[in-house]
């Protein structure tokens, strides 16, 4: 019995890329393998043909010819009832393996006794055989895969799983391999990211790979296939469409907890939008203005030297849950956040600069109903610069700590959905981020090792090390006015001993592969 | 817990955590010498045994160079000696005429 099985389901495929695709099985440096044909009644008998002679000549290939047109799921169902192998390879009949696909898939099973589902890298075939596209995926991430499916190709299943949570489910037609991935991820004891571009989805009119627009059935089935996700997983919310092919997942708040945000600030005023404006007035007015989330306390933590003028203002808002705590030590941006934290009641506390202006009115909604899952430490938003371009669309690592994609359009998808779905990520930056008050005791607050710079970097690296997952959201959004009423210059001291605590992760994010 | 006593908290925390990281960063980095250190002795070891193959190749050239060294010496005393010479006088004629008939 042959260790990887390949089930292929067919119909009427242009015979040009019919024969590529099975060259590029036959061409598999590793031959321990075999392979489930299914043809769904093809009319062409050509491809029928082609075919029956590939199966008389190689006995690892297993044509079965279907009486009546079923559809996609009811073939790939039909090949894996039949499959005898331990795990089983998706392959659409008109796309390519890489010759070491199958090697690398079985190396990766041979080291993970408990495997369950693998997928690789993929990148896209136009019509005249160029490929683009790569398609450089993160290390598997639940929240991402709620909002797109970017496991897709290559695809590796435990086959006993895979069957024993229901196989391929008819109604889910065009998204069929998603349900299945979101129902086997769930069970799975093991999944691994095998990073190597090891399939080659071809593009073809009509394809799915030029547009995820292509197929409006496949989704809504996707849309029904997380929605059902969600119930079996106990997740409350529901999902939404998030613009162009992609979900997203809005939770459901639960008890309405109370939300302490916390802004350090020394009353600096700067001009925005042509106005010489007092920042963290302008912060908690837009907050008050905009927010549809009601339940919130503003602890303001004020330098000494703050101008008494802007206290009285903050007063005279007259908002009853705010406190103003008097900082009268040397500067040490981490001490004033913990500083405002001690005196806080919150259930979630948000760090907040008070360089911000709210966006979206529903912006603590999604914040909380991410952070109030136990496996997630910290939530941040999109942020945007003063001109509406991206100031930070969370952290990524590589090849060093920085601003994921600062300058780029928000409205644009960016390259696989990274800028369009909420996914997990390597940090958010200190300037907007809610963290439950359990894990930011847990992990002791901001460190005041880092009074300036990284201390943002440095609380994600110790959520990250003690297990928890960081979620940036692009669905979120504020204006960051960044480094208006502080030094933007970065400290040595503060870098070495950012090295000293966690230089091994550097260059290491398991979430964004590519700046 | 008062304020002052929840931020000790948090200062102790932080510190045992970040030492903790500290300490993980210096086995990091200490394995990773250790492996690179590991690395240079292989290559090492490597680069003696070329060394010392190549030396050995060197010694059975230099001695193969004396030997020839040595037969050149020969062949010379044996054409200064006047047994060659009368000999290549006697053979004179012959060589002469070889060269004739070749033309």
């Amino acid at each position: 019995m042959a260790q990887i099985g390949i089930l292929t389901p067919v119909f009427n495929t242009p015979i040009e890329t019919l024969d590529l695709c099975i060259k590029s099985v036959l061409n598999q440096e590793n031959k321990n393998w075999e392979w489930w044909i299914v043809d769904d009644a093809s009319t062409d008998r050509e491809v029928v043909s082609r075919l029956e002679a590939l199966a008389a000549s190689d006995k690892r290939v297993h044509f079965i010819r279907r009486d009546t047109n079923g559809g996609i799921v009811a073939a790939s169902q039909f090949g894996l009832n039949l499959v005898t192998s331990e795990f089983v390879a998706l392959l659409d009949h008109d796309d390519e393996l890489h010759p070491e696909a199958l090697s690398f898939v079985r190396s990766a099973t041979l080291s993970h006794r408990d495997l369950d589902y693998l997928y690789t890298d993929e990148d896209k075939i136009d019509s005249s055989g160029r490929h683009y596209d790569e398609f450089l995926k993160p290390d598997f991430s639940p929240e991402r895969l709620r909002g797109q499916n970017f496991c897709c190709h290559l695809s590796v299943f435990r086959t006993q799983l895979a069957r024993e949570v229901g196989g391929f489910r008819p109604g889910f037609d065009g998204s069929q391999d998603y349900d299945l991935i979101l129902r086997v991820t769930e069970k799975a004891r093991r999944i691994v990211h095998i990073p190597h571009v090891l399939y080659h989805w071809r593009a073809i009119d009509g394809s799915t790979a030029l547009s995820a627009g292509e197929k409006p059935y496949a989704y809504r089935a996707a849309a029904r296939a997380v929605e059902e996700h969600l119930a079996r997983t106990g997740i409350s919310g529901r999902v939404e469409d998030a613009g162009h092919g992609y979900h997203r997942v809005r939770r459901d708040v639960v008890n309405n907890p109370l939300v302490s945000i916390v802004i350090p600030t020394c009353g600096t005023r700067k001009v925005i939008g042509g106005v010489d404006t007092c920042l963290i007035l302008n912060t908690i007015d837009s907050i008050e203005r905009t927010s549809s989330y009601r339940n919130i306390e503003y602890i303001v933590v004020a330098d000494t030297h703050t101008p008494e003028y802007v206290l009285n203002s903050i007063r005279a808002l007259d908002i009853k849950a705010l406190k103003i705590v008097s900082y009268d030590r040397p500067f040490n941006f981490s001490d004033k956040c913990n500083a405002g934290f001690v005196q806080s009641n919150g259930e979630f506390v948000l760090l907040l600069n008070d360089d911000v202006q709210v966006i979206t009115p529903d912006w603590l909604e999604w914040l909380v109903g991410y952070a109030q899952e136990s496996h997630v430490g910290m939530v941040g938003p999109m942020l945007l610069f003063e001109s509406g371009h991206i100031q930070s669309a969370g952290h990524s690592n590589t090849p060093s700590p920085h601003n994921f994609r600062a300058g780029e359009y928000p409205d644009q998808p960016g390259e696989f959905g990274i800028l369009a779905v909420t996914r997990e990520c390597s940090g958010v930056t200190g300037a907007a981020a809610m963290l439950r008050r359990d894990v930011y005791k847990e992990v002791g607050g901001l460190s005041v090792q880092f009074p300036n710079c990284f201390n943002d970097v440095d609380l994600a690296f110790k959520l990250l090390d003690r297990g928890y997952t960081i979620l940036w959201t692009p669905h979120a959004r504020l204006y960051h006015f960044e480094s208006a009423s502080r030094d933007a210059t970065v400290d040595k001291r503060e870098l070495d001993h950012l090295l000293n605590r966690w230089g091994r992760l550097f260059d290491q994010d398991r979430y964004c592969r590519t700046d | 817990m008062d304020a002052a006593s929840q931020n000790d908290d948090l200062l102790r925390r932080d510190y045992a955590l970040g030492l903790l990281a500290e300490v993980t960063e210096a086995k990091f980095r200490l394995q990773r010498a250790e492996r690179e250190h590991a690395d240079l002795i292989q290559r090492l070891q490597t680069e003696m045994t070329r060394c010392f193959e190549a030396e050995t190749r060197v010694a059975v050239l230099e001695r193969e160079l004396s030997s020839v060294s040595q037969l050149r010496r020969q062949v010379a005393d044996m054409q200064s000696s006047m047994t060659w010479r009368i000999g290549r006088l006697i053979l004179a004629p012959v060589r002469v005429l070889r060269r004739i008939v070749r033309r």
